[in-house]
């Protein structure tokens, strides 16, 4: 933690390649964000990488009031909605830039598209708190700063989102 | 009838409680069944959830955002400064904009007109005009000897 706020203070100061070593160390987390609010590998591309030229020119407004990591969830979730407001993208289900684990089943392959389809058809406000909570772990202030409303918000929106998950996937959980 | 503790089952769930609420809540678990079933819906529910496979940014990426800023931004501060120079023209177009109303909205006011204006005006050859303005003469007089 410390080799980043390290990185993080080199990189205000206009230090490039600070700035490519936290890219570094975030990408995977930041890809991810993308690909689960948009469900679309080459959107999750194009989201994470305008998350971090948003940041690169945000830097020097980072206040340390939050973690970066909580900043930079803040970047990619603002970038993510403006993304997908403009445009309109297919999701697809079936991803062939992404490697399949040999070791998974039919069956288990099948349960995850069930679960992503479930998740996909969240309205994103409430896809957002599932994501950051279920998937990233992050704590119920985290998510407020991350999505800028209050703890309040953030916890009936999990509400609301995890009884619509288990609507759709009640065929799955009753079996 | 709705148990009262299950308003409580998610922040429970998520370890959101307060200590004392949390233990009260975990207490309560095991004399209500209809809340461990709320605790184990959810367990699937995330469980299902975590069964993704995370995705790895693959080893260009961050060369690619790198080469992409460079690109944007290859003067330096040029991020910096573009926003401020948009910024300066548009007040300084808003500057030109109000001095323009407002010395505008200054034709119709009442004008003291200045002898040589006057004479600038007038019919007078340039020969009178020197003589004109090397009297001693009011505005007024020379304004009024123009009229005739």
């Amino acid at each position: 933690m410390s080799d980043e706020k390290q990185l993080l203070e080199q990189a205000q100061l206009g230090d490039k390649a600070a700035f490519g070593q936290l890219i570094d160390l975030h990408k995977d987390k930041v890809i991810n964000i993308a690909y689960k609010l948009s469900n679309n590998y080459e959107a999750a591309q194009d989201i994470a990488q305008e998350s971090f030229i948003k940041a690169y020119t945000k830097l020097s407004s980072f206040k340390k009031e939050a973690s970066f990591m909580t900043w930079l969830y803040r970047v990619t979730y603002n970038t993510a909605c403006n993304y997908l407001r403009k445009n309109k993208i297919k999701t697809l289900f079936l991803h062939e830039n992404i490697a399949i684990d040999p070791r998974e089943t039919p069956e288990e392959a099948e349960l995850k598209d069930i679960v992503n389809e479930a998740v996909e058809l969240l309205p994103l406000k409430l896809k957002a708190v599932v994501v950051l909570r279920d998937y990233e772990g992050l704590t119920y202030k985290e998510i407020a700063q991350v999505i800028k409303r209050p703890v309040g918000t953030v916890e009936s929106r999990l509400a609301r989102a995890r009884l619509k998950l288990k609507e759709l996937l009640a065929d799955y959980i009753e079996g | 009838m709705k148990c009262k503790y299950s308003k409580l089952i998610n922040k429970f769930f998520d370890g959101e409680l307060e200590a004392s609420m949390d233990k009260e809540v975990f207490t309560h678990l095991y004399k209500c069944s209809e809340c461990r079933k709320q605790i184990e819906l959810l367990k699937t529910v995330k469980g299902l959830l975590r069964r993704y496979e995370p995705l790895k940014a693959d080893n260009n990426f961050t060369f690619r955002i790198m080469d992409e800023i460079e690109n944007r931004f290859n003067k330096g501060w040029d991020f910096l400064i573009k926003p401020l120079a948009i910024k300066l023209i548009l007040a300084l177009a808003m500057v030109f904009v109000v001095l323009s109303f407002i010395s505008f909205s200054g034709l119709n006011k009442d004008k003291t007109v200045s002898l040589e204006e006057v004479l600038l005006a007038s019919n007078y050859t340039s020969n009178e005009k020197i003589v004109l303005s090397n009297e001693n003469l009011s505005e007024y007089d020379v304004f009024r000897l123009t009229l005739n």
